[in-house]
């Protein structure tokens, strides 16, 4: 078998890439949640830190456990949200 | 080639417009292309399938409706092994490649301005205007 090679349009490819990413971050990432004023990946945080029982009375525990908690089971990109 | 996902449709733009404004032959002659890397891996039973679209994953979880499924989604190219990207996504033989051609130069300078331009008006009313054309929207 042979493999398929279709062709593009260069404008269509680049609006509707450009479309996907640009729709998806604002429905889904950049803006905050009205009820908890939240965005996912400082939701993804908060309930990373109460899944590790990470709470006012609870013993501390070093912040980097809750960055590899988030960025394993939670937030599949990069660390940048540690700021 | 990029992540199958929204971020990867971002770079993807971002490629297309480099090479769409620093290497525009590269296009003229035919020579780029888009590889199309797998968003799913699905296992039923002993049948494996890689699935290249958010709708197959939906038709194929109806087709096996109540049946074992296991579905593993690929968050990028990072996590895949040699092997499963060459049988997926490179080998001649099987793979399905895109090639790129400027249809409408003009037509392309004017998007190319209004996404990647220095003014956001344009751009905000671009987005407001073409939302509900969204492919995919990955939440």
């Amino acid at each position: 078998m042979m493999g398929k090679l279709i062709n593009l349009a260069f404008e269509e490819e680049l609006k509707y890439s450009y479309l996907d990413y640009a729709m998806s971050v604002i429905v889904g990432r950049a803006i905050p949640d009205a009820r908890d004023g939240l965005k996912p990946v400082q939701r993804r945080i908060l309930y990373a830190m109460k899944e590790l029982n990470l709470k006012p009375g609870s013993p501390f525990k070093k912040s980097a456990r809750v960055v590899g908690e988030v960025l394993g089971k939670y937030h599949p990109h990069g660390d940048a949200f540690r700021l | 080639m990029t992540d199958a996902d929204i971020d990867g449709a971002h770079i993807r733009a971002l490629l297309l417009t480099f090479f769409f404004r620093y290497a525009r032959p590269i296009i003229e002659n035919g020579f780029l292309y888009i590889a199309q890397p797998p968003l799913y891996h699905v296992k039923v039973g002993k049948e494996e399938s890689y699935l290249y679209k958010e709708e197959d994953l939906q038709k194929l979880l109806k087709e096996y409706n109540g049946e074992k499924i296991v579905v593993q989604r690929y968050k990028g190219l990072g996590e895949m092994n040699p092997e499963t990207l060459w049988k997926t996504t490179m080998d001649p033989s099987s793979r399905v490649l895109y090639r790129v051609r400027v249809e409408d130069a003009i037509e392309a300078e004017k998007l190319l301005e209004i996404l990647m331009g220095d003014r956001v008006e344009p751009r905000r009313r671009f987005i407001q205007m073409h939302a509900k054309e969204v492919r995919s929207l990955d939440i």
